[in-house]
């Protein structure tokens, strides 16, 4: 097939025999996520067993290492009340019929909504609180117990590590580098607790099923790091704003998790934030004005940006975003 | 080529672009064509609108980099706050939750 379904369903299918798994894959469908990592819906059978599952692979843009990081994860968070995929099959290594690292999870029932936005209310809050309480769960797991402990965090949740990618994208919009101005003067203190941070913790990474979050996904960027940079992330708006009581939900947090929530760091970490997705905006934009991707919805991103610029100056005045 | 020129043929306004895309998208069972032709429709009602208000972003980027030399954190809040409002005010919103989700 011209998507290369077969391919996957075959690959699989191959590299399960060897393992002594007689199984049928059917692929059935390919979530289209711009340069992330490729996505696969696959029904995997063996004899009378039939699993609904989710096939990711990685691209040249994600890396092998997102594939490693969210198996790792996966097998931290198990067991845990942290709903996430179980973790059925995986391969760290390049040989295998992908010729790169894999893993095969669980598919979570339900949806997953745009943001918070597109939910009516009360579910909007019931879920919001919800995802507090997830989060509370996945930051009491024993970091320094789990295969992530030894991890080291995504450029993309450390100031250094963000200058760096904006650097491969200059020229830059003049609001970039005095952000980053401010966020060095008002530079943190390493923070009192580490935990197990998701990196992207937002609506857009959760699936909801009816009033319920069924599962949390992309733990690519999961690594130890300061919890809050999890708690501002979860309502920033990427795209419309969450429309949830966000003061409320961050004392629901600090409330259940016994860890207060600094205001200077919180604010430290949205501004943070902010310049993180700008960052995507003008690496999405790059990408298609490179001939990297014909994705228009990376094209569109160009429009965004403003945007996020703007709130970004909104937050660092201490002003409502709009 | 001069304002009111006649041209070798009637141009086509960008917005009506968009919408005719937006009405296509709406014939389309695939939902990835569906949000590919949105984020067309937003490129589309936006072209050439990167150079609205040129003189102010100009005149606003002078002074954020004339605070941010002189080390001057309110200055520099206040000229991003109205460098990035001239930004924003160019640009028509984006039917992301279409765009996204098809």
């Amino acid at each position: 097939m011209a998507d290369g379904r077969a391919q996957v369903a075959h690959g699989l299918e191959t590299w399960l025999r060897g393992r002594g798994v007689d199984a049928e894959v059917e692929v059935w469908d390919r979530a289209t996520v711009g340069l992330s990592q490729e996505t696969w819906f696959v029904r995997v059978t063996t004899g009378a067993r039939v699993i609904d599952a989710v096939l990711r692979l990685p691209t040249p843009a994600s890396g092998s290492r997102a594939i490693v990081t969210q198996r790792a994860a996966l097998q931290a968070v198990a067991g845990s009340d942290v709903p996430a995929p179980a973790l059925l099959w995986f391969d760290d290594g390049d040989g295998n019929p992908f010729s790169r690292p894999f893993l095969v999870m669980a598919r979570a029932p339900g949806e997953v909504p745009v943001g918070w936005h597109d939910i009516p209310e009360p579910r909007r809050t019931a879920l919001a609180e919800q995802a507090i309480d997830i989060l509370v769960a996945l930051h009491s797991v024993d970091v320094a117990r789990t295969p992530i402990g030894a991890g080291v965090s995504s450029p993309l949740l450390e100031l250094g590590g963000l200058r760096r990618l904006f650097q491969r994208l200059e020229p830059l919009p003049a609001a970039v580098p005095a952000a980053f101005w401010w966020l060095e003067n008002h530079a943190q203190p390493p923070p009192r607790r580490t935990a197990l941070v998701h990196g992207d913790y937002r609506m857009g990474n959760l699936v909801v099923d009816g009033d319920g979050i069924t599962g949390v996904l992309d733990w690519e960027m999961a690594a130890p790091g300061d919890p809050i940079a999890d708690v501002t992330w979860c309502f920033i708006p990427v795209w419309e704003l969450p429309g949830v009581d966000e003061q409320a939900l961050v004392r629901r947090y600090a409330e259940r998790s016994g860890s207060p929530v600094e205001a200077e760091r919180f604010h430290w970490h949205r501004v943070l934030g902010f310049v993180r997705l700008a960052y995507y905006a003008l690496a999405g934009t790059r990408a298609f004005d490179t001939g990297r991707s014909d994705d228009l919805r990376l094209a569109a991103l160009r429009l965004q940006l403003p945007v996020t610029l703007d709130r970004l100056a909104a937050t660092l005045a201490r002003e409502p975003v709009s | 080529m001069s304002e009111g020129a006649p041209s070798a043929w009637p141009p086509v306004a960008a917005d009506r672009l968009a919408d005719a895309v937006v009405a296509l998208a709406g014939r389309v069972a695939e939902p990835d064509v569906r949000a590919q032709l949105h984020a067309l429709s937003g490129l589309l009602r936006n072209l050439g609108a990167e150079n609205a208000g040129a003189d102010a972003r100009d005149s606003q980027e002078r002074a954020l980099a004339a605070a941010l030399r002189d080390e001057d954190e309110r200055g520099v809040l206040e000229a991003l706050r109205r460098l990035s409002g001239v930004n924003r005010s160019a640009v028509v919103p984006v039917d992301w939750s279409a765009a996204s989700g098809g």
